[in-house]
């Protein structure tokens, strides 16, 4: 009988195809809606739990407090790094100092953001950042006049792609370009060169600023222990606080608690406008047991019980939502893949979207779940019908 | 054993805008098994309303409708489905068939609410339009057929699940008396070769003639 229903109620819908393909639209928006926003928020918590990754657990971050690009807040000094090599919790601090210099390729000049730091600290650059050199070299043995460059920087500061091996003006100072890093997957770090410490002070005019600094926590010390440490030493040189400390751990719960809360706003939208393909499956399917009161009236005569009469139209309406959901799952996917590729050519290629199988099977769930409640009450108004007065419609 | 069909002092109701109207008023009929009967009566008379109480697509006011001895008032919704289905072929005026469904497939309509296999199905609707000189319409769909096609296909219906009563409902208010005339003739023989209990309602004096036993019908009861 089921088999039987389900070809009886495929041949009602082929008869009828604006109609049935306009409601499975509806359907087919709410869902491409839920699976691609979720598909990219998914995609973007894995990014940021990446970049945590990168960031280590091991680590403390320290610099000015406020709301501004890296390198335009001022605050801490190379005082601050020395009290604060000088703690036992930690291995080392190393001082960074950012900010936009003159560049000067080839006669073209630029602007662009430099990173100096303290070339004896170039093997824990390597080891404990995990910075990856692409191409060329590191800083591994190179001379005072070295820069290498983020993956972006070199493609699209200039007009002609940076070479390995060529000289680079920044601030008037020539240096020599010895490697590119790989790509880190977001355009603040891609878009940086890094240059040893004395030039980005030379060329940026600071001789005592610090823009960050990285400390690195011995074994066996927590990061919370670390950051009580940190506040303790910058405590009588700061006392206004106008520095903030940052752990791999407090960042990563900030970032997952906000995403969290988006996830949910954006889950929410995208679930409104699933009702709304539900009211459109109901009202079509209303409208449907209108249009069709004769010919339900034709189907009791010749022996549809209430049942069958039920099962057919909750069929229809399941058909209908399954379509939906499938069409819906695989366009919503399409889409969030398309957000990734804008995002790719944005320089955010950190984030990457999976056809994760729950989203397939919540998906087209929930547009299954859908269909059935909002064909219920429908199947439920066909079922009660009067034959008599059915088939004088 | 008990008649086909008995009405026992059938009145039928209606409330329309307040104002009661009584389509049937004390009906009593008895049918036998094997009988050709025609309901004759004018616009307004209660035939249709006493085709439908037979037919379990409705239930009496006052009064008994039975089947086989069984009364109609006392069965559950699902019962009156079964019987329509297995025990009542209907063919009415306006054929009924369902639009989106081929020939074939309207014939079997009725066997598949029985359960009856696809296979089974199949073969029976096919075997039924041959009989009705529609084996080369089986994949056609009602629109693309003539009124005396289209009530062929729905008396082929009406046989799908070989029942006992055939009920048709002026089954040739909708044709050229031609067509009337070869539609009438194929009810005859449900009839005459499988001995079908037959029921013709018709306003109609020489449709009515075609039956074995004439009843006519007034105001809601037999003269």
């Amino acid at each position: 009988m089921r088999a039987d229903a389900l070809s009886l109620v495929l041949s009602g819908l082929r008869g009828r195809p604006l109609r049935a393909w306009l409601t499975v639209l509806g359907v087919v928006i709410g869902v491409a809606a839920v699976v691609s926003l979720i598909a990219v928020s998914q995609g973007l918590k894995h990014a940021i739990g990446a970049q945590f990754e990168r960031f280590g657990t091991n680590r403390i971050e320290v610099m000015p407090r406020g709301f501004a690009p890296p390198g335009t807040l001022k605050g801490l000094t190379v005082r601050d790094v020395e009290r604060l090599d000088a703690l036992p919790e930690f291995e080392y601090a190393v001082p960074y100092l950012l900010g936009r210099a003159v560049l000067e390729y080839k006669g073209e000049v630029s602007g662009g953001n430099i990173m100096g730091f303290p070339l004896e600290y170039r093997k824990q650059l390597r080891d404990d950042f995990g910075i990856d050199i692409a191409r060329g070299q590191g800083f591994g043995d190179a001379t005072s006049d070295a820069v290498v460059l983020g993956d972006l920087a070199a493609k699209e500061l200039f007009e002609s792609e940076m070479r390995i091996g060529d000289n680079l003006l920044v601030a008037g100072r020539k240096l020599h370009i010895i490697g590119v890093m790989e790509p880190f997957g977001n355009p603040e770090d891609d878009y940086s060169i890094m240059l040893p410490m004395d030039v980005a002070r030379e060329a940026l005019g600071d001789e005592q600023g610090v823009s960050l600094i990285d400390l690195k926590l011995k074994k066996g010390v927590s990061s919370a222990a670390g950051a009580e440490s940190v506040q303790r030493a910058l405590d009588r040189t700061h006392p206004s606080e106008d520095y903030q400390v940052l752990t791999a751990e407090q960042l990563q719960e900030q970032f997952n608690s906000l995403l969290g809360v988006v996830q949910a706003i954006i889950v929410g939208i995208a679930g409104i406008s699933l009702v709304v393909g539900g009211v459109g499956i109901m009202n079509a399917m209303f409208t449907a047991v209108l249009d069709r009161t004769r010919e339900i009236g034709v189907m009791k005569a010749v022996g549809a019980s209430p049942r069958s009469i039920a099962i057919l139209f909750l069929m229809e309406a399941a058909i209908v939502a399954a379509a939906g959901g499938l069409l819906g799952v695989g366009l919503g996917f399409g889409i969030a893949l398309l957000i990734q590729a804008i995002a790719a050519a944005s320089g955010f290629g950190l984030l990457t979207v999976t056809m994760e199988p729950w989203l397939v099977i919540l998906g087209i769930g929930f547009a299954m779940l859908t269909g059935v409640l909002s064909g219920a009450l429908p199947a439920r108004q066909a079922a009660a019908l009067q034959p008599v007065e059915a088939l004088r419609a | 054993m008990p008649p086909v069909i008995e009405l026992r002092d059938v009145w039928k109701t209606y409330r329309m805008s307040g104002v009661e109207v009584h389509a049937l008023r004390g009906l009593s009929l008895t049918v036998e098994q094997g009988e050709f009967l025609s309901l004759r009566g004018p616009s307004g008379s209660g035939k249709s309303t006493a085709m439908h109480l037979i037919g379990c697509l409705d239930l009496p006011s006052r009064g008994k409708v039975l089947l086989k001895g069984k009364d109609i008032a006392q069965l559950p919704e699902s019962s009156l489905a079964r019987i329509r289905g297995k025990t009542i072929g209907f063919v009415f005026q306006q054929f009924n068939l369902i639009p989106t469904l081929s020939a074939l497939d309207n014939v079997c309509l009725p066997m598949l609410f029985q359960g009856v296999s696809r296979e089974k199905r199949e073969q029976r609707g096919r075997s039924l339009l041959e009989r009705m000189s529609l084996s080369d319409r089986l994949r056609h769909l009602p629109a693309e057929l003539s009124g005396g096609q289209l009530q062929r296909v729905a008396i082929a219906r009406a046989l799908a699940n070989d029942p006992e009563v055939i009920l048709a409902d002026e089954p040739t208010g909708n044709l050229d008396s031609a067509t009337g005339k070869s539609v009438l003739e194929l009810i005859g023989n449900l009839h005459r070769e499988d001995g079908k209990t037959i029921i013709l309602v018709t306003h109609d004096q020489e449709i009515a003639r075609y039956a074995k036993r004439e009843e006519y019908i007034l105001d809601g009861r037999l003269r």
